[in-house]
Parts: C-alpha cells; structure tokens; sequence
C-alpha cells in the first residue's frame, strides 16, 4: 500500500463563499476511503474536484505522482458513481455499460466481452437489454457502478451512492459493495453523509466540517478517540459535560473537575495544560449501572436517578438525572438473569466509568 | 353536462364536413352526395398558389424559430442571472398579447422603417410569435433533463461532439421536434398577424379562407376546410407522438 | 488562480445561447409595442403612412363618442365570455377529474381535438351553422322554440357564442388541471360535517382549484378582448369589437395612427389588470404557458 492518489492544500470559493478550506488527503492503493461530513460541510465539492467538473482555486491533485489538477474529466483515470446514477435514460443496460469503451474506441468483439464480465461482477446478467426505467433503484446503483468500473479506472468516486435507497436495500448494497470492492480492488474514494455506511465500508475516514477536514483515522480511531468535540457528536451518540483540568497525573492523565458531579481522573489525549476549560464526552456504552455503590477504587461514578427507560431488545437506553445534568446510558443485556431486578423508573442508581473511558476536548478547535 | 359541451364543440364541425359533400350551392338542405366543390378547389389556382404560400412560410418560420427558440430554452434552462429574468419576461410576453395588438405594432414598425410588406415580413412576423412557443415547448423538456449525465459522459471518456450526437440529440430531440411541430401548426393556422402584415404575393390558406368567406361561394370554403382540417389534424397527431413519446 | 478570468468563460456561452432570441424579440416584439405608443402622437399623411409631426389630434379623436361604446361593448362581451366559459367548463373539468386516470387523458384529448381545426375554419363552421337557411335555425323554427324573424347570425348572441366556442377549451385545461390535484375526500368530510352538497362545492371544491379558475379567467379574457376575426365574421354590423375597428384603421380605411391609439389604448386596458394580477400571483405565468402549449395551438 501506498500514497497514490493525494489532493494537496484544495481551495474552493463559489463567490463569496468559501466551500473547501485548505484540504489535503492522501489515499493509498486499493483501500476505501471515506468523505464523512453533514451536507453543506464541501464533502461533494471535493469529489467534484477530484473527479474534474470543478476548478480548485488553489491546490494541487496527484494521481500516481501525476499533477492531473489541469486535466479535464475525459482525460483522467478517474471514474464518478454520480448520487442520482446518472444513466442514460435512452440507452439499455449494456449499452450504458458499454459507453466507456466505445468511447475508446475499443473492437466491438472486446467491448461486449468486458460488458459481460461487468454484468457478471454485478450479478445482473439478465438484465443486459432493459431501459434504466424498467429496473430497480438497487440495480440502477450496480449498473452505475458497472460502467465507471470497466474502463479500469485508478481511482473510482462514488458520492453518496445510496441515499436514494431505502434502509434495507442499503444494507445490502452496502454489502455488494464491499464484495465489488474486494473483487476488482480499486481504490475507492467514497462520499457520504452517513456514519454507518462509512463506519462499516471504509479502510479509512476523513470526517469534515465546514469545508475543513477535522480528523483522518481508522473507524475505531474516529469513533474511540476523536480529535474534536464536532467529531465525537457526529459519529455515535455521546454525552457531553463541561469541565476544568485541576491537576495533570503523571504525564498520561489528568483530574478534572466536572462541575457539581465531582472532581474524576481521566485520559488526557491532547495533553492539555492544569486550568484549561475543556468538554468532557462520555459515550452511553462506557457507563455501568450498579444499584448500589461499587466497591471499585478504579471506577469513577456518581449518584443518579433514572428518569426514562427505552427498552430496545438488545440494549436498554436509560435517561438518568444527576445534579443539573441529564445523562444518556445504554446497558446491553448479554446475560439474562430473570430474577435480577431491572432498575426502574425514579429509582436512585450509581453509574460508573473507567477514567480509559474518558475523552477531554479542547474547547477551542486548533483551526 | 359534458355531453351536452361535447355537442357543442363537435356539431358544427360535423355539420361544416357533411355540407361539403352536399351538391346544394348554398348549404341549408341536403341535395345528394356530391365531391363537385373538391374539384372546383383543386382546379382553382388562387388556392393552389395560398397552399404554397403557407408551407414556405410555414417551414421557414419553423426552421428559424426552432433554431432560436431552443436556444434561448437552453439560456432559460442553464443560467440563473438577471440578464435570464428579463430574458424570460421577452420571451414570455408574446404569449399574452392578443394576436391583434402584435399584428398592428409589426405593421406599424415595418411601415416606419419603410418595409415592403409581403412574404418576407410575414415570415419575420411568424418566426416571433413560433419563437416563444417553441422556447417553452423545449424548456419544459430540459427541466425533466437530468443534467448529471452529461458529466457522467465526459467523466466516461466522451467529448463534446460524441456528447452531443450520442446523449444530447437522442434525449432533446423529440422535445425539440414537438417545439417544431408546434411552430408549424401555429404558423399554418394564423390568420390575424398575416392579415395585418401581409401584402400583394403574401396570401396565405387562412388569409385566402377568409377572402373567400368574405367574397366567395360558400361550398368551396366548405370543401377547402375539410382538406385543410386533414392536413393540420395529421400535422397535430404527429405533434402528439412526439410530445408523449418518453424514454 | 484568476478568478475574473474563470466568471468571463463562463459568461460567453450565457450570451451566445441567451443572444439571438433576446435581440429577435427586442427588434420584433418589444420596440414595435413601443413603437405604438409613439404613433399614437402622429396624425396620418395624405398617401395612408405616419407624417412626421407630432400631435395630441390622434389621441382625442379616439376618445370620442363612438369608440368609447365600442371600448365598452369589447369589456363587457369578454367579461360575458369569460363568464359562460367558467360557467360551462368547471363541471366539465370536475366531472372529467373525477373520472378513471386512463379515460381522463381521452376525454382531454376530446376536449382540445376540435382545436386542431383552423381557427377561421371553425368560425365558418358556426356560420353553416348559424345560417338563416342553415341546421340549427330550420331546426329551431321547426320545434317552434325561435319566432319567425328571429336570425341566430351577424349579431351579438353569435359573437359570444362563437368566441366561447373557440376559447372554451383554453377554460376547461386549467381548471381541469387543478382539480385533478384537489382532493375529493374534501368534499366528503364536508358532507359528513354537515354541508349540503352545494355548499361542499361551493365553499371547498370552488377555493380548492382557485388557482385553475384565475388562470382560466387570465387566457380566456385577454384573447376575447384582443378578438377580431370573429365579431368581424358573424358579429354584424352591431357585433364590433375594437379588434375591428384597428384592423379597419389599419387596412380598407387607412389612418394608422389612429389604430396605433386604438391598439395602446387596448393594451393599457389589458396589460395594466393582468401585470397586477400577475405580480400577485406569480405561479400564474407557468400555469399559462403549459395550458397553452397543452392545447397545441393559440387562441387567435
């Protein structure tokens, strides 16, 4: 794996509006990578500037160590799944499959082979001669797919190639995906407003806001350690507290002060400085309930009374009251002990956390 | 209620067809089935001379106006700027001129500017009133136009000339067909614009109809009317097709 | 990165599309609607043209007694017009909305096919019709429902009923087109609450297709107020409208600047109502077009 494709300090203005702030990305060979980003945050602008149908107003795009930032879209390697698909409502299904090679020039005997083959990656073999109006918005998507993929682009963007289906058919072409992916293995650039979708499809995530990029990991990295307040409330569900660092703990930790729940130790990221005001984010999962106080000297926790319960089957959400603060929990129930009592509502109950567990913000963003 | 408004749009049709097969010079009652008036029409040079007339003005009217009028559908379609806002009010406002009021403000102009008024200013006349038509004909095509594929085309290697004859064309084509169909129709049914700006040589089918009904013997007129009734019927049903015909 | 550069590419195709129908239009439509103003302060020359000099005579003269009543008379018939044709083509259009989605489209097809025929064609067919020797009034002297002297042609009564003919189709798409959208439970909720079932019409099914109605009122007064060949055809002597008196002006019994007055005085009247009407409703404008287009021709 290596850095092959890399877009270098992008600029983008629509008038007086300053889209794509300063961004800079690297994707390696063969891997997924993701755009993640509320709508409005620039995350299309820069496909669209990838792909070649807009203009940067500053910045440089590399593709395979080749600047390519002046090159038009039928002259790069780049290959789009438009959001809407895009097919040519007057051609068939090969025929829109075929439109790339021919393009090219390619023998018509070769043409129809690599369209076969398509069909066959997309397993929609049978559906060769139908009008994109006579087909499934599933099918659609994987006959779009199909004819970006034939012309054996370097680098395929798919901007938000599923939010025209609904849920059960995402899931599955989330999978279908996954396996054209692993199938062809070309390096995929993928736009989406969804965390989902990004979390279970990507090798990687760059998450955006306001035209910048706010972190670049892993999903485990995003979702476990993000860099900024805006990261851990767009991935997942946390809670979010106010607080001060008192005092820092041998380098890796500090005791902050959440006020009125009382001073705790926690993991300190960013090694933030004593006297910094910072946000304190809890994820629902991290919490344990105990019905009385428990006997842990590693375990931070306070006292809380249950205010709603949503039960959900495999998790059980609770809405609890501390002090002024209203804190959202989830248990899982992987044991079923039927004559243990569930909490119910207004009872008085402990929740606990593991200072690991912790993440301190900065309240200010770096930018 | 619909029946009964059913009645009135098709009886005089029905009754204006039925006198043209009747030997009666005068209409009123039946005297037995006979294509005389069709004869007399054919043999009449005046009416052959008006026909020709109409389809010359009819095509180049047709012609100019498709040209122009799909343009400015495109500008209307692509560009949202102040120049489009004024741009939509100029093509829009013919629409709502009554014929009268456009047939005496072109002849009051051709007049000022010493014009001579004949074919000419009324081809220039027609190609006017076709022009809004067909803009709003092929702007209602372009708003159903899905703009992404023609990215997704040069994004798939094709340029301009392979976008244009292999997206644009076959997708627009039918949208701008109709327009045209329309422009025919229209140019070939007008009457009040040709009759103010025409002159000496310009006499149109409805302009001789209307000399005709003013001067001539009736049953012609009625026989006249039956062909010219197929003609634009075939013209219209053409135009139908098109404008339902949807990929 | 030159942005100015990057707006003026992107400026020429605008001209180059937006251009040709742009300066067509300036030329041939909009100067020319000007042009009539001008020469409404012209006076005529001797040879039937525009004399050079500049005059209030014009103006006055067709203020006078008699083009006032025919200014009148043009107002009332279209308002007449307009009338019938509402009268007529709201139960049409209810009764066809309420029919099976696949017949609807034919009972339209019905409805504008007698469009098709020529204009000039289908006033001729009326006047077959109208005739004093012609079917309807051997018919109606027949049943005894007409007295003796009674002539259905070249009066006032053939003018409206022709004009409605030749514009009730422009009614009848509009509102149509408005019902198809209202909801019909409306009227059932308004039945079950207690309305009788003219009130039901009258109070929810009338207010729900506003919209059609206005457009309705909009393409059928403005071309019955412009009308020419039909008064000129059936209507009379006591049948003229101004559309006639323009076209007199402006051919047989040449004075062109007084047409020019008569035409500026017919546009005041037109456009000032509609462009106030229009500012208030602004959806109007795409309504018209597409009944118009819909209907494959124009009312002339």
């Amino acid at each position: 794996m290596s850095d092959f494709f890399e877009l270098k300090n992008i600029e983008k203005y629509f008038g007086d509006h300053h889209v794509v702030k300063d961004v800079s990305f690297q994707v390696k060979r063969g891997e997924v990578f993701s755009l993640l980003g509320p709508s409005g945050c620039g995350k299309t602008t820069i496909l669209r500037i990838a792909g070649g149908f807009e203009d940067p107003n500053g910045g440089k795009i590399f593709l395979d160590g080749v600047d390519i930032t002046d090159k038009s879209p039928n002259k790069r390697k780049i290959n789009t799944v438009f959001q809407n698909y895009a097919l040519f409502p007057h051609m068939t299904v090969e025929d829109n499959i075929a439109f790339g090679p021919r393009t090219a020039g390619l023998e018509e005997s070769q043409v129809q082979k690599k369209v076969a083959e398509m069909l066959k990656i997309i397993r929609l073999e049978n559906l060769g001669d139908r009008r994109p109006d006579t087909i499934s918005g599933g099918q659609k998507q994987r006959v779009a797919i199909a004819r970006a993929l034939i012309n054996n682009p370097k680098l395929l963007l798919l901007d938000e190639p599923l939010a025209a289906l609904d849920l059960k058919l995402r899931q599955y072409m989330l999978l279908e995906l996954d396996r054209i992916h692993d199938e062809v293995g070309t390096t995929f650039i993928y736009v989406t407003h969804d965390q989902g979708e990004a979390m279970s499809l990507s090798d990687r995530i760059a998450v955006m806001n306001n035209g910048r990029i706010e972190q670049i990991g892993t999903p485990a990295e995003i979702y476990e350690n993000p860099h900024t307040k805006f990261v851990a409330s767009f991935i997942g569900d946390t809670n979010f507290f106010d607080g001060r660092i008192t005092e820092k703990i041998d380098g890796e930790y500090c005791k902050v002060d959440m006020f009125g729940l009382g001073e705790f130790p926690a993991y300190n990221e960013h090694k933030l400085p004593a006297g910094a005001d910072i946000t304190i984010s809890i994820r629902p999962e991290k919490f344990r309930v105990f019905d009385k106080k428990p006997e842990n000297e590693n375990l931070n926790m306070f006292e809380a009374q249950i205010i709603d319960i949503v039960y959900q089957g495999a998790q059980t959400r609770y809405w609890v009251k501390a002090k002024e603060h209203r804190i959202n929990l989830v248990t899982q129930h992987n044991r079923c002990y039927l004559d243990y009592k569930q909490p119910t509502w207004n009872d008085k109950i402990w929740v606990a956390w593991h200072r690991d567990d912790v993440m301190t913000l900065p309240n200010a963003n770096p930018h | 209620m619909t029946f009964a408004v059913m009645i009135f749009m098709y009886l005089p049709i029905a009754v204006l067809i039925a006198q043209s097969f009747n030997s009666s010079r005068y209409g009123g009652r039946w005297k037995g089935f006979s294509l005389k008036w069709y004869e007399a029409l054919f043999r009449d040079s005046s009416v052959i001379n008006a026909t020709l007339n109409t389809l010359v003005v009819a095509l180049v009217a047709t012609l100019v106006s498709t040209v122009i009028g799909t343009s400015a559908a495109w500008a209307l379609n692509r560009y949202k700027s102040r120049l489009q806002t004024s741009h939509y009010g100029l093509v829009y406002a013919p629409l709502v001129v009554p014929d009268v009021l456009m047939g005496i403000s072109m002849l009051l102009m051709f007049v000022s500017f010493k014009v001579e008024l004949g074919l000419t200013t009324v081809i220039l006349a027609h190609i006017t009133f076709c022009l809004s038509f067909v803009a709003f004909t092929v702007l209602a095509r372009l708003q159903d136009f899905d703009f992404t594929i023609l990215q997704a085309a040069q994004d798939l290697g094709a340029g301009p000339w392979r976008i244009l004859w292999k997206i644009l064309l076959p997708l627009l084509g039918p949208g701008i067909a109709a327009g045209a169909m329309m422009a025919f129709t229209l140019s070939m049914d007008d009457f009040v614009v040709t009759f103010f700006v025409g002159g000496p040589g310009s006499t149109t089918l409805p302009v001789k109809v209307y000399s005709m009904m003013k001067h001539g013997p009736p049953a012609i007129i009625n026989a006249l009317s039956v062909v010219f009734m197929a003609f634009t019927f075939t013209v219209a049903i053409l135009g139908q097709i098109f404008t339902r015909k949807k990929f | 990165m030159n942005t100015m550069n990057h707006k003026s590419d992107k400026k020429l195709p605008e001209l180059l599309s937006t251009a040709p129908s742009y300066l067509w239009l300036f030329v041939f439509f909009l100067l020319p609607s000007l042009l009539v103003f001008a020469i409404a302060f012209k006076s005529a020359d001797s040879s039937g043209g525009i004399s050079d000099s500049w005059t209030l005579s014009t103006i006055s003269n067709v203020l006078r007694q008699d083009y006032i009543i025919v200014l009148w008379r043009t107002i009332w018939v279209s308002v007449v017009v307009t009338a019938l044709c509402l009268l007529l083509s709201i139960p049409v259009a209810y009764w066809i909305a309420q029919q099976p989605k696949k017949y609807r489209y034919w009972y339209l097809l019905l409805i504008i096919i007698p469009l098709w025929t020529n204009f000039l064609i289908r006033i001729f067919a009326w006047r077959t019709l109208l005739h004093p020797e012609g079917f309807l009034r051997t018919a109606l002297l027949w049943l005894g429902v007409i007295p003796d002297d009674m002539f259905l042609l070249n009066n006032m009564g053939a003018v409206i009923t022709v004009t409605v003919y030749t514009c009730l189709p422009f009614a009848i798409l509009p509102i149509f087109a408005a019902a198809e959208k209202f909801n019909f439970a409306l009227l059932e909720a308004a039945r079950d609450l207690g309305a009788s079932r003219f009130k039901a019409f009258y109070a929810i099914f009338l207010p729900g297709i506003k919209r059609g109605i206005l457009t309705a009122i909009l393409v059928v007064f403005i071309p019955a107020m412009g009308s020419y060949a039909i008064p000129d055809l059936v209507g009379g002597v006591d049948g003229e409208l101004l559309g006639n008196k323009i076209a007199l002006r402006a051919s047989a019994n040449r004075n062109l600047p007084e047409a020019a007055a008569l035409a500026a005085m017919l546009s005041i009247i037109i456009t000032v109502p509609v462009l106030a009407f229009m500012l208030k409703h602004k959806r109007l404008l795409r309504n018209i077009i597409s009944i118009r287009r819909s209907a494959g021709d124009s009312t002339k």
